[in-house]
């Protein structure tokens, strides 16, 4: 497992692929306190926020040909026929990433130590933050690490990573339409017969079920400053799903009769 | 060390492998021949673990690869079709992880892998990335990394692909001096290599398999053993005639006619050797043997005639 960690992680330096990524937190991060700096005001959250919205891109970039370059270049052969379990070499491989996305914190953590020393206060919410970029930006690695088992071509991967986390960030916009087209849909055609109130509950609890997946909405406690489990729990449990599935479809392969 | 029993694969409608069954003895190199499509690919990535069968039952060094996969993985070196190489790493950087995911002692990694380079001949390269390695270069490298952890069985899917003659008889080389020493199984299109290499031979086709026995057998076999070739230094003209008197001999082919020398193909009943009476003829007419043989069959005549007669591939062919 070690092995495979190693391997995967020494590879991103041996690619410009670790020192494009490090090199966009680097300069959108820069950027940001230098800015700062230069007003007088440092504020490590848009930063954070900032970063934030830039993982669609940044992810894929990590994730994309950890697992779609084995199975193009027929390195898959050695995880197959290795005396290594499968679900090891998977745990292996999204924890190189986690390790190139932890290097990103580290940046942060660097901004705000520099903030701090300088002048500027570090908040409860900055370490909420902080905590839920790291937890998102995991999740968003288990994502992007099943898109790269899915296929062999690095650009699918990419983009297929890139889809779903560009909309993960709009569900709630996304689930707000849903259910104003299910109200209007069932009230329009009166489908089963139910009073306008009963449609409305039905549209509620459809959009409670989206927004149930938006990983934003779990950490909003933490961006009060405010730490507790569930967010935690909740997307160790989401990691673990996605990391699952990329087990299985890798070992569907060898049972597929195409 | 490797039971195959009843293995059968799918891919949608095609069978690719159909109910084979085979054995490979300790010590043994079995070559594993066959015309491009015929299974031998599939049938060596099912025995790797790397695909499953639809059904049939694979035990390697006595684990069955389904129940005990890490236990019969341990036990095998495997080289397929296309080397699974990291271009982005160097030579030993590349062993060394080998080494690390086959479990080999950390303090003896380094020597270890070195022992297997200068096994293959690569300890000139390796520093160099791989990505800059020639194609023979990047095949021995892949025979490398199947000898790493010293596996007691070795599978090589066409091991000598891309290599030069001089590349080629030295992987021979090699492997001739593992014999004994590891159980081989490998798959080539090189047919003096079998020659050269195996202890017994499986020829498949079309997913089956349609001969299977050594080498000198196998040639023995199809040849029939009633063959011979017999010459004679006269002009004779009667030559045909009297060993078509003989008894015990079906048939007489003239094979050759030159210079006072005539070659004939004499095919005899089962149970007899006419050997000694084509002897006997010949004192009694004078006539002076220069030649009398056996026409053994090269591995490309074995070859050719086992996967021409199988009946699947006249079917196709018409």
């Amino acid at each position: 497992m070690i092995a495979y960690f190693r391997r995967d992680f020494i590879s991103y330096f041996k690619t410009p692929i670790g020192y494009i990524v490090l090199g966009i937190v680097a300069l959108i991060g820069g950027f940001y306190l230098a800015n700062g700096i230069g007003y007088g005001y440092v504020n490590i959250i848009e930063e954070i926020y900032f970063i934030q919205n830039t993982l669609f891109l940044v992810i894929p970039l990590i994730t994309m040909r950890l697992l779609s370059e084995e199975k193009k270049n027929g390195t898959d052969v050695l995880m197959h026929v290795s005396p290594i379990s499968l679900n090891r070499v998977v745990i292996a491989k999204y924890f190189s990433a986690l390790a190139l996305f932890s290097i990103i914190c580290c940046i942060i953590v660097f901004h705000a130590v520099v903030a701090y020393s300088i002048g500027a206060t570090i908040t409860a919410d900055t370490f909420g933050f902080f905590v839920s970029f790291f937890f998102i930006g995991s999740v968003y690695l288990s994502i992007g690490i099943l898109a790269s088992a899915l296929t062999e071509n690095q650009i699918i991967s990419a983009i297929s990573c890139l889809t779903v986390i560009f909309f993960s960030q709009f569900i709630p916009v996304l689930a707000g339409q849903i259910k104003s087209f299910t109200f209007s849909f069932m009230s329009s055609f009166n489908i089963f017969g139910l009073s306008s109130a009963n449609t409305y509950k039905i549209a509620s609890r459809l959009e409670k079920i989206i927004l149930w997946f938006d990983p934003y909405s779990k950490f909003d406690s933490y961006y009060a400053g405010i730490v507790t489990l569930s967010p935690i729990i909740f997307s160790i449990s989401i990691i673990f799903v996605f990391l699952f599935i990329t087990y299985r479809v890798i070992e569907k392969r060898r049972w597929s009769q195409k | 060390m490797i039971e195959v029993s009843k293995l059968v694969k799918y891919y949608g409608e095609k069978k690719a492998v159909n109910s084979i069954s085979f054995h490979v003895n300790q010590g043994e190199i079995l070559g594993f021949l066959g015309p491009n499509g015929a299974g031998k690919s599939t049938v060596m990535n099912i025995l790797t673990g790397y695909l499953s069968a639809t059904s049939g039952r694979v035990s390697v060094g006595g684990y069955d690869i389904l129940e005990k996969p890490l236990d019969a993985k341990k036990c095998i070196g495997y080289l397929p079709e296309l080397p699974p190489l990291f271009l982005d790493m160097t030579v030993s950087e590349y062993l060394d992880f080998i080494c690390r995911i086959k479990g080999v002692e950390p303090k003896s990694r380094k020597k270890h892998a070195a022992n297997v380079m200068s096994m293959v001949n690569i300890l000139n390269v390796n520093n160099r990335m791989i990505k800059n390695l020639s194609k023979g270069y990047r095949q021995r490298v892949g025979i490398a990394q199947a000898l790493i952890g010293d596996p007691p069985i070795i599978i090589l899917d066409e091991p000598t692909i891309g290599l030069d003659p001089r590349q080629i008889i030295e992987i021979r080389t090699l492997i001739n001096s593992l014999r004994g020493k590891r159980t081989i199984l490998i798959s080539t299109h090189i047919l003096t290599e079998v020659q050269a290499m195996c202890d017994r031979v499986v020829i498949i086709n079309n997913g089956k398999i349609v001969a299977e026995d050594t080498p000198v057998n196998l040639s023995k076999r199809l040849n029939g053993p009633h063959k011979i070739v017999v010459g004679f230094q006269s002009d004779n003209p009667d030559i045909y005639s009297f060993l078509q008197n003989i008894p015990g001999i079906n048939s007489v082919f003239p094979v050759r006619n030159v210079e006072q020398e005539q070659y004939f193909e004499v095919v005899a009943d089962e149970q007899s050797d006419p050997r000694v009476a084509i002897f006997e003829m010949a004192c009694q007419f004078a006539l002076p043997i220069i030649e009398c043989r056996s026409p053994e069959l090269s591995m490309e005549d074995i070859y050719l005639k086992v996967v021409d007669s199988d009946p699947v591939k006249g079917r196709q062919s018409k």
